[in-house]
């Protein structure tokens, strides 16, 4: 049987100190990559702004208002939204029918955006809302 | 000879092995059994946020189609429900008119709601909701038909309705004297009708057995108008052969009640005003509840 020496000793405890290196980086990547994951929750909240401004807008009137052609405000409140988010309203008859469209000032469509519609009446005849949500890539970039 | 002497080590490295082979497994079975425990918990918990998700927008789908129900499809407006000695269901609005027809207005929200909202929305509803909305523990309906508005207050009104106060804002000018039912007194309820014409107004207060029929003299709360003409007419006791219903007919005129008091005596009770029911099913979860306008 061969003699183990010290030479040979050297490079099984460096072979075992890369290998173990390597596991700990592997799992460490592992762990980052699922924790770095945060598409499900960063859409439930777009989701969620959207609703509140959909039921806000119900709410003050602005949405019946804008039926009567005065878009503007809706304009002013998307432009309070917070400074990453975008956001574009579009209102329909109840046959679907276009009535205009009030996107948020200096935004442009992306690919990635969440969609939720809210009925509302004027005079006794239903109207849908449909709002679009997306974040600021411009922004996103600046932060980066 | 030689492998004689080797004999003893190679049984101490073969025991050895073991050891440590049986070690390794020993300490690698608890991070085995560690990992699958992540990972059954990790594929339920990925459906937490689908879950949660879709509750949120079955809620917020339930207060879209209820929220403006009231006011914006029936033209009702309340103003609230208070509680003392006793509970006090108070509304600002109702609206009257014979070019408006509440059932088909609410017939074609519900259409809608059933067809395209839901199909925009990729969910099923059911909405059972229509121009009739109760008023619970007091088994109160109401019914808004065209320009009548009917309230039945039975079967338990003289236990529970102390007084009814109606102000009505007529759309026309007064052409005859107001006339107004004999009162009944005693522990019956207490009746106050005020119509406000353009230019004049006139006002009574009487009380009125629920279940006698209050037109022997012809008329209860009645009065004529011109431009346009027309008439409105206030009942409350057996109308139409049922009893403690309170009725206001309007003939050619549009009428704004802009306020109607019904006081009730006191319960613990939650009182509830609710009309029907809304049934929002989507691929993840489902919601059924009443069409709940307020409580209190």
């Amino acid at each position: 049987m061969r003699k183990i020496t010290h030479d040979n000793k050297a490079i099984v405890f460096t072979l075992d100190a890369a290998f173990a290196l390597l596991a700990a980086l592997a799992i460490i990547t592992t762990v980052y990559f699922y924790l770095s994951e945060s598409g499900e929750s960063g859409s439930f909240h777009l989701s969620a702004l959207s609703q509140d401004t959909l039921s806000v807008l119900e709410a003050d009137s602005i949405l019946s208002s804008a039926v009567a052609d005065i878009s503007s405000s809706i304009e002013l409140f998307l432009s309070s939204l917070p400074m990453q988010v975008c956001a574009k309203i579009t209102l329909f008859t109840s046959l679907q029918s276009h009535l205009f469209t009030s996107v948020r000032p200096g935004c442009i469509e992306s690919g990635e955006s969440i969609v939720t519609r809210r009925v509302f009446l004027v005079n006794y005849t239903a109207y849908l809302a449909e709002a679009q949500f997306w974040y600021n890539s411009t922004i996103s970039k600046v932060s980066e | 000879m030689t492998s004689k002497k080797k004999k003893p080590y190679g049984n101490f490295l073969s025991k050895k092995a073991v050891l440590i082979t049986f070690a390794s497994l020993l300490l690698l079975i608890p991070v085995f059994l560690l990992a699958n425990a992540y990972l059954t918990r990790n594929s339920e918990a990925k459906y937490l946020p689908i879950t949660a998700a879709q509750s949120h927008k079955l809620r917020y789908i339930e207060n879209d189609l209820v929220s403006g129900y009231l006011s914006d499809v029936l033209g009702i407006n309340l103003r609230s429900i208070t509680r003392s000695s006793s509970v006090n269901v108070s509304f600002s609005q109702i609206s009257l008119s014979a070019n408006r027809d509440y059932y088909a207005i609410a017939s074609e929200y519900k259409g809608f709601a059933e067809g395209a909202y839901a199909s925009l929305l990729n969910t099923n509803i059911s909405f059972t909701s229509s121009n009739n909305i109760s008023l619970e523990p007091y088994d109160t309906l109401f019914s808004v038909i065209g320009d009548n508005l009917t309230i039945l207050t039975m079967p338990n009104s003289t236990n529970y309705i102390q007084q009814i106060a109606v102000t009505a804002v007529i759309d026309a000018q007064n052409s005859s004297a107001c006339s107004s039912p004999s009162d009944d007194s005693g522990s019956n309820p207490s009746v106050s009708v005020n119509f406000i014409f353009t230019g004049s107004s006139c006002a009574y207060t009487v009380q009125l057995d629920p279940a006698e029929d209050n037109d022997a003299s012809g008329k209860q709360f009645y009065a004529d108008t011109i431009l346009p003409n027309g008439s409105i007419e206030v009942k409350y006791g057996r109308v139409n052969g049922m009893d403690g219903q309170l009725a206001v007919l309007t003939n050619g005129i549009t009428v704004n009640i802009s306020r109607l008091e019904l006081v009730y005596s006191y319960t613990d009770d939650k009182v509830i005003l609710s009309s029907g029911a809304l049934t929002v099913t989507s691929p993840y979860a489902g919601k059924q509840s009443k069409v709940v306008f307020a409580e209190g």
